[in-house]
Formats: structure tokens, C-alpha cells, sequence
């Protein structure tokens, strides 16, 4: 399946070599790893894109990438690594960033410093509104949301909180920065709150943590919502996220409209839903399908 | 028999491997039941610490004490568990149950992986890392992909179980008291089969073994039983038809040994010409006789017959004839006897009748009318008619008589006083003389000691002359002596040597005699006398070195050689008993004696004997002396001896000279030495000694 992907890639890549450019602009795409979520995403962009426009110069990892051929527009970075060694070695070629979290790429920009290039991202991150919409949507009756927040994800939590109130719920944050604190930052959120939603935080929700977190959450009864359709697969409620795919398509989307200047980041504009329904059940709560919650999401939007 | 028996083998071949086997079989499957009770005791112990390790975990991170103690006191349900017990991350107990063997440092030191943590003989304790378990994330909300995945799961705590051992050690025991009864339960059946088999095997083969050992022990009807097939029933059979084999051949050896027996005990006592019991045979009935009388019965009457005129018939017709004479004489006595008398034959043409219950006259009577049988008894042979007759003595044996010897005495004496009177006649042996002469007999003990203790014993010198010139100057006599008895004629020599013979007192004899002669000798040496002396000695002489040895003390006593001294012994007994004479001689010879034989040339058939004897004198017997001159056969006979006898050295003494005549005779003969009333008178020795010897030069 994969070395078919991978012929597929090539004979486009190809062909994109020998055709005469249009514009003179050629799409580099760099990826963290030419497998899963990024082969996803490359593989959408290349559906996506017109070649004629974009011809797209394929780096299947960030060793891959050295120098952009003197004719690249933009080098697409999907992933952390990627955006860095877009960041070192990509000149002042603009760069934009796809398929990570806002605190990553923040940070990495933090990390880099001073660069010449113009950078944006879109970023895994849901939009507050649209999040703190999917909360009161997905649980009408449990108006207490906690977060835990970390030193990365504090800067966010205002809008959010913002947009949760703006929801008619009640935020209510506890900090968790080191180690030895995240369970009883835990044990105090879910004595006083309802709902746990979890922000992208690579310091709290990593590997290790996601199951002790969930074990709290069950033996308070209480559900997790989360940002990641693995996260759901784990145990959580539900999640609200963006494929790849969706990623791709609305990259394809802005270079078809980009100008001379980069938009400044922005979140993506297409999501979907996933809810465990066996967590549900086990927590003895009735939860509206996807495709309605869904519906009344897309449905707010418009109305917006 | 040493080393085991049969059965004992079979036995030991029987149980030994399988025994040995079946021990090592069990023992094999319950070391290996044993070894897999601990392996399934531990891996049940590192199964329940893994899934207690997972299900602690969300206790652990939840603080869910309750749950936790829950959790421990389950576990502790768990066969064979003896405590749970799960820490924290710091080492510190959270929930326990039951009873805790483990140390609070081997609760807090880490375990990278499930597994023991302690061991004793009592209990094991497993123990295994609660760890935070992983969940899949998205890696699009990862900062740093690559090295997220390396990193290890978080250990949260411990849990640790402990098992206890004792149950296994139940088991174990219980497992080896299986197996031992397996073996006993195995074995015993094993154990009565061998049993049963070697019996079977071996019990006909020690049947046979003792049947072997009876026959062998001379129990010739030993039969085993038929009742065993194979090869051991062919020796069974076997056994059986060469026991009866040898039985057979064992019985008809025994008849026939028996037979021979008794043919040979017919004949030991039979005399095989007559058929007549023998004279042993004789004797042995006259001494049952001879009892029976001793003990109260009637007296009885013995025949003693000897045929008169048999030796004719020898000489003319041959010994055929003879015997033939003799079967039918023996018939014919037959004829002329009771059933209860016994007739048998004594040797010879000698007869022996045992008349039981008979006085004398019936016995007279009887012995009569066997004489006049033989009388009137002709024999023929071929063409020649012989009459022959019969001597018989008669005796009568009452219960005065002591020995059978005395009967044969008296029947020989009366049989011989009958020949003498005649022949063909009949004589009785009176009782009394019997008696008399046993009377008479008896005193002889008692007179010799008695004469010898009072010296009545005369000891007398028969001097002799030298014949011939040249011979050595020295004085010769010849020792004799007489008994002297009150109111009795007085006992020469020869018959008081011959008494003595018979009651055992020839050694006192000797001796005295032997005494008187060395006093002489020393006598006459101590007067320088040259002096030899000839004693006679008993014929049992040579048969007591005793006498040398006292011969040796006196001269030892006296300091004198033993030149003078010449012991005489009758040339009948240098026949007779030659080996014990030389013998006797050869020692005497040591002690420097010399011998001397008399009555030489009586009987003619000793000149063998002079070398042998290497005498210094033989005295001749006087029935060549007394005839020497008038008969030509003596005079050459004596001649022949003294030729011999100067030959060898021997000097040669005539005896008995009576007159002149016969003197010059023998002087003429060549003769060494004269002795006898023409040379000189019998003295006593003293006298001789005093007068001729020292007084006389």
C-alpha cells in the first residue's frame, strides 16, 4: 500500500519535474516522516493542488531537505522537525507550517529567533469559539468545564475562556506545570467541575500522562473532551479535531489565494467529530450523534 | 553348600531390576512431579504478580486506597498466597493482607521486571513494577516525535506477593507417600509372584537335591515325585529309575555278601575235609560248655581221640587217601553220638567228642564203643585193606575247672598216656590228678620267691677243661643251679628255668643268677683270677632289654668288662625266635658280653644261626657226645660241627662226660672243652671258687 503511495508520489514528482512552469513558483513539502498523518497529507495536497500551478517538490523527511531549488515559492512544512529544518535551511524562501499545535510552532519560532523568511502555520488547534460551541453542544446540562494549563498554554486560555463564557459555561483552569502535580491538579478539577477539556499542551497530554488522566476521569465519573481522535480511541468522550486531509485542502486553498505577503496563522476552517460512545455509556450519559453535533456547529457558523 | 541357594537366586533375579526399576521409575516421576509442583508454584506466582502489577495500577495513580486493599485481600484468596502487598512509588506500603515476611528495604528496592524477590524454605515472595501504563497518542500533538517513543514506562509502585511453601511441602510429602505406597503396592504382588515362581522353579530341583543327599547318605529307597514337566521332570524320572537301579543291584550285592559271610563264618569255624567243627570252633563250644557248668549245670564228659596207624596210610596211598580216611572215620563216630553231642576235628588225625550231660561211666562207656568202631574200621584203598584204631583220653569237666586249657591238658595227657599204653585203648584223666596237678601248679609261685628270698636257691659251678692245647689259661665254668626244698627231692635247672617260664618269675631267676656269677668274677678279679662263666638264661630273656641294663649296673658297680660273662641260650630258640636273639645278642655285644648257644646240634638246622649269632661258644648236645666213637654218623656230625665251629671261632664245649673213655674221644675229636663227672664234680659255686680258683692258681 505504502511503496504504492510511494510510486504514485514519485511519478508525480516527475512529472512535475520535466513541465514547463507557468509561474515559476514551485511548492516544496517538506514532511516530519513520509508515513502516516504527513503521508495523509501529502498525498491530499497532491490531489488538491493544480500542478500546473504548483509543481510540488516532495522531501519525504526533514533530512531530505537541504536547500530549496532556486525556483520554490513556498516550502509547505508539515510537522515539527519539518518547520525546523525549513526554518535552518529553507533561506528566505516563506515557509508555512502545517500539522502542529500552536504551542509547538510558537515555540519553535521562540527557539529559532531572528529569520528572514516570512512564516505562518495553520495550526492543529480549534478555534475557541468553536470548541467551547462543541462543549455546550455535546453536553447541554454541564455548564463547569475545567482546563489544566501549563506555561504553554496559558497565553491561550484567555480567549478561550473568553469564548466558553461567551457559551454560557463556566471555565475554571487549574495549573499543572510539573510532574508532581498534575493529579492532584486533577483531583481539584474534577471535585469542582464537570467536564475536563483538554488543549493541545505537549507537556500535559503526553503518552504517559493520558492514561492516568483518563483513570482519574473514571473514578470521578466525570468525561474528558479532547483534541485528537487517538485521544478518543483511549478513552476520552469525544474530540474535536482536523484530518490531514482537511489540513491539506485548505492549504491548497490558501496558496491558491496567496499574494505577495503570507496570512498571518490561523486555525483551521474544517473539522470533525468523533465521540466514544462506549465511554459514554459507561459514564451513563446520552450524547447527541456526530453528524449533529456536527450540524449545529456548521449550522452556528453560518448563523455567526 | 555355600553362596545363595537356588531359590535365592531366582529370587535376587527376579526382584532385584524390577525392583530397581520400579524404584527408579517412581522416583523418577516424582522428582519430576515435585520439580513441576515448584515450577507451577512459580509460575503462578509471577502470573499473579503480573495481574495484580496492571489492575494496582489505576489504585495506585487514583490513590484508591480502598480499592487497593480490596485488591490484596482477593489476591490473598488465591491458594497458597500468604500475603499481598502493594507499595508506592516511594517504597512505602499501601495495601496489605496477610501475614508480611518480606523487609521493609526488600519492599522498597526497585524491580525492573516480574520476579522472585525472596526465597526461604517456608515461603516465596514474587513481586513485579506497577507501571504506568502508555496510551496511544497523536503524534501530530507531540513536540518532539522521535525520542518520545524511547522513553520507558513510568514505575509507579510495587506489588509483591508472597506464597507459602508449606503447602507445597504438604503436597511434596503427600507425593512421595503416593509414590513409596505405588512402589510397596507394585512390589508386593512383584515380590509374591517371584516368590511363588521361585518356589516353583526351585522347589522339584531341592527335591531332588535332598533325594541326592538321602541316597548318597545309603537310603536306597528314596524316590522323588513325578509331578514337574520339562527338563526337570526327565530328571526326576531319571532320579527315579536310577534309584531303583542301584537299589536292585544294592539289595542283590547285600544278599550276596551276606551269603559270602556266612559261607565264610561256616567256614572259619568248620573244618572243610569232615564238614566236622574245627578245632577253634571246638574250643569255643567246650568254654560255653565249660560255663554252663561253672554256673550250675551238669557236669561233662570230653573225648580226646587220636587214630592210631594214619600215617601208613598216608605214606602208602597219598594224602587223597588220607583225607578219604579221614571224612569216612568221621561219619563213622557220627553214627555212635547223640544229636546233642558235638564231634569235631582238632587237627591232624585228632578228634575232640563233647559228651553233654554225661558222667564218666556213660562217658567210658561210650568212649569204647568208638574204640572198638575204630577197631573194627577197615579201610580200603585200591587194592590195600588198612586197619587203623584209636587212642582216647576221657576227662571229665566239672565245675572245679577254671580254664578250657586245663581240660585240653588233661584230654592230652590221657590221650597220650592211652597211646603209650598200647593204642587202640581208652584212658581217663582222673579229676583229682587234674586238681593235683593245678594244686601243685599253684605252689610254684610261691616256692620260687620264697627259695630265691631265702637263698635255698644253690647256686652250683659245672667246671670246664680245656681238651686241646693253645687255648687261653683262664678258668671256665658253667653256671648252674638247684632248688633246695625241705622235705623234697631237689629242682635242677632246666626245670626250675621252665616253671619259671610259665608263672613270670624267670626274670628273678636270671637275676639271682646273674648276682652270683658277677660277685664271682668280681672275686676272682680282685684276686687276679682269670675267670669266665657260662649262665644259662630262660628263653624269655630276649625279650627284656631290662636284663642288659641290669647285667650293665652290676658290672658298672663292681668296675668290671663284661669279658667273663657268657649268657647260654638253647639252640632251639636261636630257631625259633632268631631275629629276637640276634637282636638281643647284637646289644649284648656292647656291653662287651658274649653268647653262647647249648644243645647245639639236637636238631641240626641252626648252623645259619652261627654267623648271624657270632657265639663265642657252642656246647653240643650230648646226644652226639655220648655216642661219639661207637657211631660213625655222630662221630662225622661232630666233627662237621667243630670243623664249622673252628671256622667261625666258635669254641666248642662237650658236655656230659661221664667217663674217660669218652673223654679221650672227644679230646681226640678236636673238641675245645670237656665238661661233666670225668673232668670234674658239680660243686657249689663258692666252694669251686674258693678252692679251685683262688687257692688252686
Amino acid at each position: 500500500m505504502r511503496s504504492m503511495l510511494r510510486a504514485k508520489i514519485f511519478r508525480i514528482l516527475l512529472f512535475l519535474l520535466f513541465l514547463p512552469t507557468a509561474h515559476g513558483g514551485t511548492v516544496a513539502l517538506v514532511l516530519n516522516q513520509h508515513s502516516g498523518p504527513y503521508a495523509e497529507y501529502a498525498r491530499a495536497l497532491g490531489d488538491t493542488l493544480d500542478p500546473a500551478r504548483f509543481p510540488l517538490g516532495l522531501y519525504p523527511s526533514p533530512e531530505h531537505f537541504s536547500l530549496p531549488p532556486p525556483a520554490t515559492e513556498i516550502i509547505v512544512a508539515a510537522g515539527t522537525d519539518a518547520l525546523r529544518q525549513a526554518l535552518a535551511r529553507g533561506g528566505n524562501t516563506p515557509i508555512l507550517a502545517v500539522l502542529l499545535p500552536r504551542q509547538n510552532y510558537e515555540r519553535i519560532l521562540a527557539e529559532h529567533g531572528k529569520h528572514k523568511a516570512r512564516v505562518s502555520a495553520i495550526y492543529l488547534d480549534q478555534p475557541p469559539a468553536r470548541l467551547a460551541a462543541f462543549a455546550r453542544h455535546l453536553l447541554p446540562q454541564q455548564k463547569r468545564i475545567g482546563l489544566l494549563l501549563s506555561h504553554d498554554t496559558r497565553p491561550q486560555f484567555p480567549a478561550l475562556r473568553q469564548a466558553l463564557l461567551n457559551q454560557g459555561l463556566t471555565p475554571d483552569s487549574e495549573d499543572s506545570d510539573g510532574e508532581g502535580n498534575l493529579l492532584p491538579a486533577l483531583n481539584n478539577l474534577f471535585a469542582r467541575n464537570n467536564i475536563l477539556l483538554a488543549m493541545p499542551d505537549a507537556t500535559i497530554y503526553k503518552r504517559d500522562n493520558i492514561r492516568s488522566i483518563l483513570v482519574t476521569s473514571y473514578r470521578y465519573q466525570k468525561p474528558v473532551i479532547a483534541f485528537s481522535a487517538a485521544f478518543v480511541q483511549a478513552g476520552a468522550l469525544a474530540a474535536l479535531y482536523s484530518t490531514p486531509t482537511q489540513i491539506a485542502r485548505q492549504t491548497a486553498e490558501l496558496l491558491a489565494t496567496l499574494g505577495s505577503s503570507l496570512p498571518p496563522p490561523m486555525p483551521p476552517n474544517q473539522f470533525a467529530i468523533s465521540i466514544n460512545q462506549n465511554v459514554a455509556e459507561s459514564l451513563g450519559l446520552a450524547l447527541p450523534d456526530e453528524a449533529a453535533v456536527r450540524r449545529a456547529l456548521t449550522h452556528e457558523r453560518e448563523a455567526r | 553348600m555355600s553362596g545363595p541357594t537356588l531359590r535365592q537366586r531366582l529370587l535376587l533375579l527376579t526382584l532385584l531390576p524390577s525392583g530397581l526399576i520400579s524404584i527408579a521409575l517412581v522416583f523418577f516421576f516424582t522428582a519430576t512431579g515435585i520439580a513441576s509442583l515448584e515450577d507451577e508454584l512459580k509460575a503462578k506466582a509471577l502470573s499473579t504478580v503480573r495481574y495484580l502489577a496492571p489492575i494496582s495500577e489505576y489504585g495506585i495513580i487514583a490513590g484508591h486506597i480502598d480499592g487497593l486493599h480490596s485488591l490484596a485481600h482477593a489476591t490473598l484468596q488465591e491458594s497458597g498466597v500468604k500475603a499481598a502487598i502493594i507499595v508506592n512509588q516511594k517504597g512505602k506500603a499501601i495495601a496489605v493482607s496477610g501475614r508480611v515476611s518480606l523487609t521493609s528495604d526488600q519492599l522498597r528496592s526497585p524491580l525492573p521486571a516480574p520476579g522472585p524477590v525472596a526465597e526461604t524454605e517456608t515461603w516465596i515472595a514474587y513481586g513485579a513494577p506497577v507501571k504506568r501504563s502508555a496510551s496511544e497518542s497523536d503524534v501530530l500533538f507531540e513536540f518532539s516525535s522521535p525520542s518520545s517513543e524511547a522513553a520507558s514506562a513510568e514505575v509507579i509502585g510495587h506489588v509483591f506477593v508472597e506464597f507459602d511453601k508449606r503447602e507445597l511441602g504438604n503436597k511434596r510429602r503427600e507425593l512421595l507417600e503416593q509414590a513409596t505406597f505405588i512402589i510397596l503396592l507394585g512390589l508386593l504382588p512383584l515380590g509374591i509372584l517371584a516368590v511363588v515362581v521361585a518356589d516353583g522353579m526351585s522347589a522339584p530341583v531341592r527335591q531332588l537335591a535332598a533325594a541326592v543327599r538321602k541316597m548318597s547318605g545309603a537310603q536306597f529307597d528314596t524316590r522323588v515325585s513325578e509331578s514337574t514337566g520339562g527338563e526337570i521332570g526327565i530328571l526326576e524320572r531319571g532320579f527315579n529309575e536310577m534309584a531303583e537301579h542301584i537299589e536292585e543291584v544294592h539289595h542283590s550285592m547285600q544278599l550276596r555278601i551276606e551269603e559270602a559271610t556266612a559261607q565264610l563264618a561256616y567256614q572259619a569255624r568248620h573244618d572243610a575235609l569232615t564238614g566236622l567243627v574245627n578245632r577253634r570252633e571246638f574250643e569255643s563250644r567246650l568254654e560255653k560248655a565249660l560255663r554252663s557248668v561253672q554256673a550250675g549245670g551238669s557236669e561233662f564228659c570230653v573225648l580226646f581221640i587220636d587214630l592210631d596207624r594214619f600215617k601208613p596210610v598216608n605214606d602208602a596211598c597219598g594224602h587223597l587217601a588220607g583225607d578219604e580216611l579221614l571224612r569216612q572215620i568221621a561219619q563213622l563216630f557220627l553214627t555212635r553220638l547223640r544229636d546233642e553231642d558235638i564231634l569235631g576235628r582238632l587237627g591232624g588225625d585228632e578228634f575232640g567228642i563233647i559228651l553233654h550231660d554225661c558222667k564218666l561211666p556213660n562217658a567210658l562207656q561210650i568212649a569204647e564203643d568208638v574204640c572198638m568202631l575204630a577197631g573194627d574200621y577197615r579201610f580200603i584203598w585200591q587194592d590195600k585193606v588198612f586197619a587203623i584204631g584209636a587212642s582216647i583220653g576221657v576227662t571229665v569237666v566239672d565245675r572245679h575247672i577254671r580254664r578250657i586249657k586245663d581240660v585240653l591238658a588233661a584230654g592230652d595227657q590221657a590221650c597220650y598216656q592211652a597211646k603209650d599204653s598200647g593204642r587202640n585203648r581208652v584212658c581217663a584223666h582222673q579229676p583229682e590228678n587234674a586238681g593235683n596237678r593245678r594244686q601243685h601248679d599253684g605252689q610254684w609261685a610261691l616256692r620260687i620267691p620264697e627259695a630265691l628270698a631265702e637263698q635255698r636257691l644253690q647256686v652250683d659251678a659245672l667246671p670246664l677243661r680245656a681238651l686241646q692245647s693253645g687255648l687261653p689259661n683262664r678258668h671256665l665254668v658253667e653256671i648252674s643251679a638247684r632248688m633246695n626244698e625241705p622235705g623234697r627231692a631237689p629242682i635242677l635247672l632246666p626245670a626250675l628255668i621252665d616253671a619259671a617260664e610259665r608263672y613270670d618269675l624267670s626274670e628273678a631267676v636270671d637275676h639271682y643268677l646273674l648276682a652270683t656269677t658277677i660277685q664271682a668274677l668280681a672275686r676272682a678279679r680282685d684276686n687276679a683270677r682269670n675267670l669266665c662263666c657260662l649262665v644259662p638264661l630262660s628263653p624269655s630273656t630276649v625279650d627284656r632289654p631290662a636284663t642288659l641294663k641290669y647285667i650293665a649296673t652290676l658290672l658298672g658297680r663292681y668296675r668290671l668288662d663284661g669279658s667273663g660273662l657268657c649268657l647260654l641260650f638253647s639252640e632251639e630258640l636261636s630257631t625259633r625266635r632268631a631275629s629276637q636273639l640276634s637282636s638281643f645278642a647284637h646289644e649284648a655285644c656292647k656291653l662287651g658280653l658274649s653268647i653262647g648257644l647249648q644243645e647245639f646240634g639236637g636238631s641240626m638246622s641252626s648252623f645259619g644261626q652261627l654267623r648271624t649269632l657270632a657265639p663265642a661258644f657252642i656246647k653240643i648236645s650230648p646226644s652226639l657226645t655220648q655216642q661219639a666213637g661207637s657211631n660213625k654218623t655222630s662221630t662225622a656230625l661232630l666233627r662237621a660241627v667243630k670243623e664249622i665251629a673252628a671256622d667261625l671261632g666258635i669254641q666248642s664245649i662237650a658236655a656230659d662226660i661221664a667217663d674217660i673213655d669218652s673223654l679221650g674221644v672227644l679230646k681226640s675229636l678236636g673238641l675245645d672243652y670237656g665238661q661233666g663227672h670225668a673232668v670234674a664234680p658239680c660243686e657249689p659255686l663258692e666252694v669251686w671258687l674258693e678252692g679251685a680258683v683262688i687257692r688252686g692258681g
